[in-house]
């Protein structure tokens, strides 16, 4: 067999390519092929930048500052012409089936809104996410395999469920109801502790209470496609305010028994949800600068969160409170985190957080 | 003022598209954890293609602002983080294309690091080797150098590379192939 040419030893340097049979028994093209790779090899040599924590998390409040959302693209003649010409494709030949690929993200809800809502609605294989800006929806969620998530977010917390059906209510981009058909949901919202919401109770932001919900029934909705878009042609929210009339006709029937007087946060049942207020509350002092009570709240957080994952979350907070208290204990902190939790894909953060201080 | 979600409750840590199909739905603390995962690498992916410090941390920034503009065009095509490097290299070549920076990276190659201790590889014990091809490196063209740079340096298949940046895979192949000719012959000039 002939000597390769240089470009296809080229080709045979690299991740993920297939040493050539000719190449294993040719000394002259193993050599000429070793050039190429002794050459990357020598450029891999070359020192990581040195990047210190300071300028990292500068640059990363920056990126979330700047993080805004994006603005709806402008129709051009071009697209406005494809719109039409498929459109009047699709109305002269037949409906077609648009095929869905083996692996792409099936929805696990069924999103109704009601007139005047504005949302988002995002999926992964492991992550359904919907982004409510205003107005009421209502979701079904179909129950979730053991990694995947459901979220509806707002502004200022967001509301997880594990299969359930329940409806949440936006105004000005904060979650303002939130009334639970069937399952079991937690909201969460910055400065205060996680709220466990079981079937048949409403929670609502004004009073502060968990309450039963009174008769009435629920404004017309329509079905929402589970892909990404932005409803942006949606009007504004109606002016009447969303009242528990509208909450009673959720299916199935809220059960009488609902105690009205019930406080928000009731006790936790298990440690998790220990662990989820602990947290909450530690996240609120991070917020308000009192670092040192916050790392408490963390650790507690950890420790009564055991192996859930939680506890990741926790101990890296604890952690980032303590580095930014400028507390002794930080460099320790980051290192239990790191050796605690190394498949986190905050380990880099973290690391790079301990050298820095460990430098000092 | 400016709101930020709690990140708690999480059960298992997000896939790389789960957080990119979160920054669709404005979940800005889905773009706070791709960066805290991909910065670094974005970090030395700039300072590798510049050359000068001096602008890398705009970048980086203006990286993962882009990044979570166009999330919503993210079709999987490649992986994220190749994808975020494929963002990365359109800035780079855009900042240096318009603001004519060639002359600044340039000056700034006397700045790169180099190697402050020997490493095993007894080729690379020679800093001069390195430091010459560094310059080299730096000479080429924006889409010769970000050829080596994804896959010499950061070993990204070929293949995922030239989706990631758009073009065909022989088209890459060739960039790849004539920028490490250009290597080689440089350093065999220095050996000899």
């Amino acid at each position: 067999m002939s000597c390769l040419t240089d470009r296809d030893l080229s080709d045979s340097v690299g991740p993920e390519t297939l040493l050539p049979p000719h190449v294993v028994e040719c000394l002259s093209c193993r050599a000429r092929r070793e050039v190429f790779a002794r050459d990357a090899a020598l450029l891999r040599t070359q020192d990581e930048p040195r990047v210190s924590a300071e300028r990292v998390a500068r640059v990363r409040a920056a990126v979330l500052e700047g993080a805004i959302a994006p603005r709806a693209e402008k129709a051009s003649w071009v697209s406005s012409f494809a719109r039409v010409a498929a459109a009047l494709l699709l109305v002269v030949v037949r409906p077609l089936e648009v095929p869905v690929a083996p692996n792409a993200p099936v929805a696990r809800a069924v999103v109704e809104s009601s007139e005047g809502a504005l949302l988002e609605h995002a999926l992964s294989p492991t992550d359904e996410v919907v982004r409510l800006h205003r107005g009421r929806i209502r979701l079904r969620v179909a129950k979730l395999g053991a990694n995947q998530r459901f979220r509806v977010l707002a502004d200022d917390g967001e509301v997880e469920v594990r299969g359930t059906v329940f409806d949440v209510e936006v105004t000005d981009a904060k979650l303002s109801r939130v009334a639970v058909s069937e399952g079991l949901v937690v909201v969460r919202r910055i400065g205060h502790a996680a709220v466990w919401l079981e079937a048949g109770r409403l929670w609502q932001r004004e009073a502060e209470t968990v309450i039963a919900p009174q008769d009435g029934g629920i404004a017309p909705a329509r079905r929402i496609v589970a892909s990404a878009h932005v409803d942006a042609s949606a009007p504004e929210p109606d002016a009447a305010p969303f009242d528990d009339a509208t909450i009673a006709e959720v299916t199935p029937p809220i059960p009488a028994h609902v105690d009205a007087s019930a406080p928000i946060a009731h006790a936790p049942k298990t440690d998790l949800e220990a662990a989820e207020i602990q947290f909450a509350r530690g996240w609120d002092l991070l917020h308000r600068r009192e670092l040192s009570s916050a790392a408490d709240h963390f650790a507690q957080a950890e420790k009564l969160a055991g192996r859930a994952p939680l506890a990741e979350d926790a101990a890296y907070w604890c952690a980032m409170a303590l580095h930014d208290a400028g507390d002794p204990d930080a460099a320790d902190a980051l290192q239990a985190f790191v050796s605690r939790y190394p498949s986190s894909p905050r380990k880099a953060a973290a690391r790079a957080l301990l050298d820095a201080l460990l430098a000092r | 003022m400016t709101a930020r979600l709690i990140p708690i409750g999480r059960t298992d840590p997000r896939t790389d598209e789960a957080l990119v199909a979160a920054c669709v739905a404005q979940d800005r603390t889905a773009l706070g954890e791709l960066f805290d995962r991909y910065s670094r690498a974005v970090w030395r992916f700039h300072a590798r293609f510049l050359g000068n410090s001096g602008d890398t941390d705009d970048l980086v920034q203006a990286t993962f602002i882009e990044v979570w503009r166009a999330a919503r065009g993210f079709r999987g095509g490649s992986s994220v983080r190749v994808w975020i490097f494929g963002v990365a290299y359109n800035l780079a070549r855009r900042h240096v294309r318009t603001r004519g920076r060639r002359r600044a990276f340039l000056e700034g190659l006397a700045l790169l690091p180099v190697a402050p201790e020997p490493p095993l590889d007894k080729i690379a014990d020679d800093r001069r080797l390195l430091r010459r091809a560094i310059e080299r490196l730096h000479a080429l063209s924006p889409e010769h150098r970000v050829a080596v740079m994804m896959v010499d340096l950061e070993g990204i298949p070929s293949v995922e590379a030239a989706r990631a940046l758009g073009v065909r895979p022989g088209t890459f192949g060739r960039r790849l192939f004539e920028a490490r000719r250009l290597l080689r012959d440089a350093l065999a000039e220095e050996t000899r």
